[in-house]
């Protein structure tokens, strides 16, 4: 089977400070196209234009947070099958429960190590696409 | 991962840990607000900005202070349904708050990006330009020893990349390498990148032409050369004091609450902190609190004039320095001098246009700002000296008494400093007490006090703080300055110190607290030096 490769990733943070290093991780260390996001709202706004392989998305956000965007997403046709995922400090197991039956591939704790950020997401990407 | 990679990560860390004091201190002072006044929406901001403390620090390597953060967070939680909280609550919300500031110490040694980079949390690195090796090996020396990072340029181009990427705490360049181009290209790469680092230029030709051509570079401080390397150290640290990108304060007071308010915005946009008010008999008490760097005075207000607010601050020793600008419709010229005569320092005329309000204000702020760092500091230390720090006390306890939170003051006194003096020379005891005060500074929080009280001795003020808490940090502290090896010319050698702490309200007045921290540092003292005692 001819496995996707993992290039465009939407990303989903209103913190500007984890935002910025994740961007390093992700650009110069990932290689990967990524487009930011601030709000949950943001990401419905861009997701059309910039058609995403992954969606990596904060929980906790202003305006919208995470889990209400990726509900949102999952209504549109057209973006029920791109993986999604989540990066957050509520990783309570009743709230792992709910990410996992929104059909979430994996959920990376918060705080993270920005050096094993893209490991990680090919690891899960590998997983998903294996 | 490449080295750009690694800069900008570097970059990054260390924006980030030169924030980090402000980000705890602006928690600290929200808690305070809330202490004095409970709002659920401010509680949940609160709340939030720990919740981004926990994730944000933890990412960035700071993992002791993640967890406190995050127990913080579990603590306040269950309270954001709540209309009120209680003292034990609050006790509790403090103690968790001060715990902190001690993280931030311990992950500093853990953290295994910042740990390379900073040893302390500012900024010491130096940018030297200069083609003189002789002198350039001697100031590294110097500057190495008073802890800062020397790195030298012999090209401009290259300086000129290095300050984008990592800004340092001044900047020294010999007028060699500074013509109308090179001055031009400085001047746009600040500019641009909204960078703020002092100047310092340096030649072996002092006429008025090149001196000019240094002003038009901006330089802070021209010296000529041959250059003593100690005075260029000592000068190079009151310059980082003032290099500080703490934002002016601003008092206005106007009883147009609306025009204050307009007031406010346009200082706020320049980016200076404001407060307005529109009660001149509330002047004092606001200006204990807000601590404001300038004043903007009208001179029209019903219960008593600006001209005559002004005077009874000049009648107190401790607002002489306050630079007070008066505002007013008033074009009479001899009514503008009256008021300047009574101890106004500039007269604005209404309507005033923005761009010179701001820049009266910002002139005006700033040249007091040296002068008090001169008057109020201490020459070697750059720390409070004694009568500041008394008065400063006197502040802190009124504040304390009010809120009815804690407060720690703590004595310090270098072990056996004469016998450092006598073996070694007093350029080293100098050393030593510098290096003292560059530990203290760095290590508190911005709203510690820190002092010298006499010769070999310090105080440290710790507004609402528990007296545990101020032990643990001190002790910490103690610890880590014994380790630290001073070379003298024949001999490697460590000094200690012993600390006395005692704690408001348990001792209520300055005097007693003085005291009792006074006999507690002799008690460290007696039972074998090098520890901390509290009482």
């Amino acid at each position: 089977m001819q496995r996707q490769p993992l290039t465009r990733i939407l990303y989903a943070e209103d913190e500007k400070d984890i935002r910025a290093i994740a961007q390093i991780a992700l650009e110069d260390i990932g290689h990967f196209t990524v487009e930011y996001c601030g709000t949950g709202r943001e990401v419905l706004e861009k997701v059309n234009r910039f058609h995403p392989d992954l969606f990596l998305i904060d929980v906790m956000m202003p305006e919208m947070d995470g889990l209400t965007a990726l509900k949102e997403l999952r209504k549109q046709g057209d973006f029920v099958n791109i993986p999604a995922i989540l990066m957050t400090a509520k990783i309570q197991p009743e709230e792992l429960e709910e990410y996992r039956k929104m059909g979430v591939l994996d959920v990376i704790p918060k705080p993270f190590d920005p050096m094993k950020l893209v490991d990680k997401i090919n690891q899960v990407w590998t997983k998903y696409h294996g | 991962m490449d080295n750009r990679t690694q800069e900008k990560l570097q970059a990054l860390f260390i924006d980030y840990t030169k924030r980090l004091p402000n980000i705890i201190q602006n928690l600290d002072t929200h808690w305070q607000q809330l202490c004095e006044h409970y709002e659920a929406q401010s509680f949940a901001d609160f709340h939030r900005a720990v919740h981004t403390l926990c994730g944000t620090s933890g990412t960035y390597g700071y993992t002791a202070l993640s967890k406190s953060a995050r127990q913080l967070e579990v603590y306040l939680k269950p309270l954001l349904n709540e209309s009120s909280l209680d003292n034990d609550k609050k006790t509790k919300i403090t103690h968790l708050l001060n715990q902190l500031q001690i993280s931030i110490q311990d992950s500093e040694q853990s953290n295994e990006f910042a740990s390379p980079l900073s040893v302390s949390t500012s900024n010491k690195l130096i940018y030297v330009v200069d083609q003189d090796e002789y002198f350039l090996s001697e100031l590294k020396n110097e500057l190495t020893q008073a802890s800062y990072e020397m790195q030298q340029f012999n090209q401009f181009p290259a300086l000129l990349e290095a300050l984008q990427k990592i800004p340092p705490a001044a900047l020294v360049v010999d007028m060699n390498f500074l013509n109308d181009e090179t001055i031009k290209e400085l001047l746009a790469l600040e500019k641009e990148n909204d960078l703020v680092v002092p100047l310092f230029c340096m030649s072996t030709n002092g006429d008025l032409v090149t001196r000019l051509q240094a002003i038009r570079a901006g330089c802070k401080l021209f010296l000529e050369k041959p250059i003593d390397t100690f005075y260029l150290t000592k000068t190079l640290d009151l310059a980082c004091g003032f290099a500080s990108t703490d934002p002016f304060r601003i008092l206005i007071i106007d009883d147009s609450p609306s025009l204050a308010e307009y007031y406010s915005l346009i200082l706020q946009d320049a980016g200076m902190l404001t407060q307005t008010l529109s009660s001149p008999l509330q002047a004092i008490e606001t200006i204990i609190e807000f601590k404001p760097d300038l004043l903007l005075l009208d001179i029209y207000m019903p219960e008593c004039s600006g001209i005559e607010l002004a005077g009874v601050l000049r009648q107190s020793q401790k607002y002489t320095h306050l630079p007070i600008i008066f505002l007013s419709s008033e074009g009479d010229k001899f009514k503008q001098l009256a008021a300047l005569g009574l101890g106004g320092d500039d007269f604005l005329t209404k309507p005033i246009l923005p761009q010179h309000l701001v820049a009266a204000v910002r002139t005006r702020a700033k040249r007091a700002g040296i002068l008090s760092s001169y008057m109020t500091r201490d020459s070697l230390t750059s720390l409070l000296n004694h009568t500041n720090l008394l008065h400063q006390l006197d502040i802190e306890l009124m504040h304390a008494t009010r809120l009815n939170l804690q407060l720690a003051f703590v004595m310090i006194d270098i072990d056996l400093f004469k016998s450092v003096n006598d073996r070694f020379g007093h350029l080293m005891g100098d050393r030593v007490l510098k290096k003292l005060s560059e530990m203290l500074i760095s290590r508190f929080r911005k709203n510690d006090s820190v002092g010298r009280y006499g010769g070999e001795e310090f105080a440290v003020i710790l507004p609402n703080t528990h007296i545990n808490d101020a032990r643990k940090l001190l002790d910490h502290l103690r610890d880590k300055f014994s380790k630290i090896r001073f070379n003298s010319e024949t001999e490697e050698f460590s000094v200690s110190f012993s600390v006395g702490i005692a704690s408001f309200p348990k001792f209520k007045t300055a005097h007693a607290l003085i005291e009792a921290a006074d006999q507690a540092m002799y008690k460290a003292k007696q039972n074998g030096r090098n520890q901390v005692v509290i009482v």
